[in-house]
C-alpha cells in the first residue's frame, strides 16, 4: 500500500491527468491547428453550454502488443467521451482526436465510444459524434473491425430512440463512413470534411479514375450530389451552432414531446403576402420556401438537405411554438416533380418525424413522378413506394394543404387522405386530379376527337369542358378527400387549430416486429 | 536554354529554345515541346442541360450576348410548368443548340457559357 498523503496522491492524479489531457502532443496539436482544424477537446467546448463538459474514459489504454504498439501510448485511446449539456439538455459526445494516431479506431478507442452510446440509450439522451479518423488502427486487426462493428450496431438499436448526430471534421473512410449514416443527420465543414467508402487512390487503383477527394466524399459533393450531408457550414464554430438550432427542435428521445418555443408570432396571423407568391396560373413556377417562411412562424424554418433534390423541400419549423415538420413540392426546380431522390429525401426525413413525435405538414403542388427512361431504371418504382410508406405508416399528426396541382400517384404520396392524413385543406386554385387535362382528354375522348368535322375546335371544347368539371378542389371536397377549402390568407391559422386539436393524436402500433419498408 | 509560351489553337505549349551559334550565323534550335494543362484555365465553357423533358417556349439569348449568373436565359415548359432555365454562371454565350418550340429530352446541351476569368 501507498505510504503517501492524499494530497500527495491529488497532485500525482493532476500531473496523469495533465499529460493524457495534451492529446498527441504540442507539435501534433500544432499541426491540427495549421490544418485550420480544431482539437477534439476545443471542438467540445465551443458545441457545448460552456463549462458543462465531464469527461470520462481518460485514463483508457489500447491493448495492442504487436507492431510495436507495446511501446507506444495513446492518450485516452484517440477519441475524447463524456457528457454535457445544449441549452441546459443532457447530450452525451464522443470526439475522436487526430492528433492521437490519426484518431484511428481500435478496440478500446470503440468501447469508449459504445459505452457513450449506450449511456445515452440508458439516459435517453442525444448522442453527438465528432468523426476525424484516418480509420481502423490496422495493428489491432480485426478488433478495430469489431469495434466499428459494435458502433453500427449500437447506432441501429438507438435509432428512433434517440436523436443521432454526427459530425465529420476531417476525413471519414472506409467502413467508418457507416456510423454516419446509420445516425440522424449527418454535418459537414467545406473544404475539411471528407467521407468516402473507397477513397481516391483506391479508386484510382481499381479503375483508373482520377477524381479528387473534394469531389469524391468533400462537403459539396455530398450536400448536392449524393444527399449524404443533411447540412453544410463554412466553418466548425458555424457547425456547432447549427448543430445547437437543430436540436432546439427535436426531443430527447421517442418518448418526450418536442419542445415548443414562443416565437411571439401570432399564430392567427393573416397569410395575405402568399396572394402574390403564388400565381393562380397553374403553369407559373414560384419559390415554395417562400410560401413556407410566411406560414410558420418568423425565423422558424431550418431546412434539412436545401441543396439535394431541390424539387422537394423538408425542415424543421414552428407553428405557434409547436415544432412542425415540412415537406413541400418545390415548383421551382424540375417543375415540383417526384423523382428518385426527392422521395428518397422526402421519406427519411417523414420517417425521422414520426420517431420523435414530431408532427408533418404537407404543402402539395406536384404536377407528377418525373418522366424518364433514367427515373424507370433507376427504380422510381421502389424509390417512390418510400413515400407512400413513410406516410401510411407515420403516426404523428398530419396536416395536408394542396396549393395547386395534385395528380395521379404523386397526389397520394403527398400525404393524401387515404394515407392517412387527418385534415386535408385545398386553396381554391387546388386541382385535384387523376392527371393533366391534355392527357385526360386524349384519352377519354380519343374516338370522339377523331371523328369530329374539327377535331381541334372539338379537342379544345373538352379540354375546357375537362377543367371546368375537374381542375378545382370541388369533386375532391364533395367525395370527402379534401376536408375543407379555405382561403389561402386563412393557411396559418387553420393550420396552427388543426395541430391543436390532433396534438394529442395517438395510435397504436399494428402488433407486428416491423414492416418490410421498401428500402 | 529559354523558355516560351505558346498558344496554338488555344492551346498552350511551353516550349524551350536553346540558342546555338553555328558558322556565325545565328540559327534556333527548337526543342523539348510538351503540352501544358494549365491548372487554371483562361476560359471555362459550361454547357447548359435540360434538367427534364419538355419544350422550348422562349429562347431568352442569343449567341454572343452576355449574361449574368442566375438570369433566366431559356423557359422550358415540362409537366405542366414554365420552367425558368438560369444560367449557373456569368459570361458570353458561346453556342445556342436549340429553338423556340423544339422539344428536348433531359440531359440535352441548350447553351454553351464561356466564363472569363
Amino acid at each position: 500500500m501507498s505510504k503517501r498523503t492524499l494530497s500527495e496522491l491529488i497532485k500525482e492524479l493532476e500531473k496523469e491527468k495533465d499529460i493524457l489531457l495534451r492529446g498527441g502532443g504540442e507539435k501534433a496539436l500544432q499541426r491540427q491547428r495549421e490544418a485550420g482544424k480544431l482539437t477534439a477537446r476545443e471542438r467540445i467546448e465551443l458545441l457545448v453550454d460552456e463549462g458543462s463538459f465531464e469527461e470520462i474514459g481518460l485514463f483508457v489504454e489500447h491493448r495492442a502488443h504487436r507492431f510495436g504498439m507495446e511501446e507506444r501510448k495513446l492518450p485516452a485511446d484517440g477519441v475524447i467521451t463524456g457528457f454535457g449539456t445544449i441549452e441546459g439538455r443532457v447530450v452525451f459526445i464522443y470526439s475522436q482526436d487526430f492528433t492521437v494516431m490519426g484518431g484511428s479506431l481500435g478496440e478500446m478507442h470503440a468501447r469508449k465510444i459504445t459505452k457513450v452510446m449506450d449511456m445515452a440509450l440508458k439516459v435517453g439522451a442525444p448522442l453527438i459524434g465528432i468523426n476525424d479518423s484516418g480509420g481502423a488502427r490496422i495493428q489491432e486487426g480485426i478488433d478495430s473491425l469489431s469495434g466499428y462493428g459494435e458502433i453500427f450496431f449500437r447506432n441501429t438499436q438507438a435509432s428512433g430512440v434517440i436523436p443521432q448526430i454526427a459530425l465529420i471534421l476531417g476525413p471519414c473512410a472506409g467502413g467508418a463512413v457507416y456510423s454516419p449514416a446509420l445516425m440522424d443527420f449527418i454535418f459537414m465543414v467545406e473544404g475539411e470534411s471528407k467521407m468516402f467508402v473507397t477513397g481516391p487512390e483506391v479508386v484510382k487503383a481499381a479503375t483508373g479514375e482520377e477524381i479528387s477527394a473534394e469531389e469524391l466524399g468533400g462537403a459539396v459533393t455530398h450536400a448536392t450530389k449524393s444527399g449524404v450531408a443533411h447540412f453544410v457550414t463554412a466553418t466548425e464554430e458555424e457547425c456547432f451552432l447549427k448543430v445547437r438550432t437543430l436540436l432546439s427542435y427535436l426531443p430527447s428521445n421517442n418518448v418526450e414531446e418536442p419542445p415548443e418555443k414562443d416565437l411571439s408570432d401570432p399564430w392567427n396571423r393573416d397569410n395575405a403576402p402568399l396572394l402574390d407568391v403564388v400565381p393562380s396560373h397553374p403553369n407559373k413556377p414560384y419559390d415554395m420556401k417562400e410560401v413556407v417562411e410566411e406560414l410558420v412562424d418568423r425565423g422558424s424554418f431550418l431546412e434539412v438537405q436545401k441543396d439535394f433534390a431541390r424539387n422537394i423541400i423538408v425542415g424543421f419549423s414552428r407553428i405557434g411554438g409547436q415544432v412542425v415538420g415540412v415537406v413541400a413540392n418545390q415548383p421551382y426546380h424540375l417543375a415540383g416533380c417526384l423523382d428518385i431522390d426527392a422521395a428518397d429525401k422526402a421519406s427519411r426525413f417523414i420517417r425521422f418525424c414520426d420517431c420523435f413525435n414530431i408532427p408533418l405538414l404537407t404543402l402539395v403542388d406536384v404536377p407528377g413522378f418525373l418522366p424518364g427512361s433514367n427515373q424507370e431504371l433507376g427504380g422510381i418504382i421502389r424509390h417512390g413506394a418510400k413515400m407512400l410508406y413513410a406516410y401510411s405508416e407515420a403516426t404523428v399528426p398530419k396536416i395536408t394543404v394542396i396549393l395547386r396541382k395534385a395528380y395521379g400517384g404523386a397526389y397520394l404520396a403527398m400525404c393524401s387522405r387515404d394515407l392517412g392524413a387527418d385534415l386535408v385543406l385545398a386553396w381554391p386554385t387546388a386541382e385535384i386530379a387523376v392527371m393533366g387535362a391534355e392527357g385526360a382528354v386524349n384519352i377519354i375522348f380519343r374516338r370522339e376527337i377523331e371523328e369530329a368535322l374539327d377535331s381541334e375546335a372539338r379537342r379544345e371544347k373538352l379540354l375546357e369542358q375537362y377543367r371546368q368539371e375537374f381542375y378545382n378542389p370541388y369533386q375532391a371536397a364533395k367525395r370527402g378527400y379534401v376536408d375543407e377549402i379555405i382561403d389561402p390568407r386563412e393557411t396559418r391559422l387553420k393550420v396552427a387549430k388543426a395541430l391543436e386539436v390532433f396534438w394529442s393524436k395517438r395510435e397504436e402500433g399494428k402488433g407486428k416486429k416491423h414492416g418490410n419498408f421498401p428500402v | 536554354m529559354r523558355k516560351f509560351l505558346v498558344r496554338v489553337n488555344g492551346e498552350e505549349y511551353e516550349v524551350e529554345v536553346a540558342e546555338v551559334r553555328e558558322g556565325g550565323e545565328d540559327n534556333w534550335n527548337i526543342k523539348n515541346i510538351k503540352k501544358v494543362t494549365s491548372s487554371l484555365p483562361l476560359q471555362v465553357t459550361t454547357t447548359l442541360r435540360a434538367p427534364m423533358p419538355g419544350r422550348i417556349l422562349a429562347l431568352n439569348v442569343e449567341k454572343g450576348e452576355k449574361v449574368e449568373a442566375g438570369q433566366v436565359v431559356i423557359i422550358l415548359e415540362a409537366m405542366k410548368m414554365e420552367n425558368e432555365i438560369a444560367a449557373e454562371r456569368g459570361g458570353i454565350v458561346k453556342e445556342v443548340y436549340v429553338e423556340e418550340n423544339d422539344t428536348v429530352d433531359s440531359g440535352d446541351p441548350l447553351l454553351d457559357i464561356e466564363e472569363e476569368r
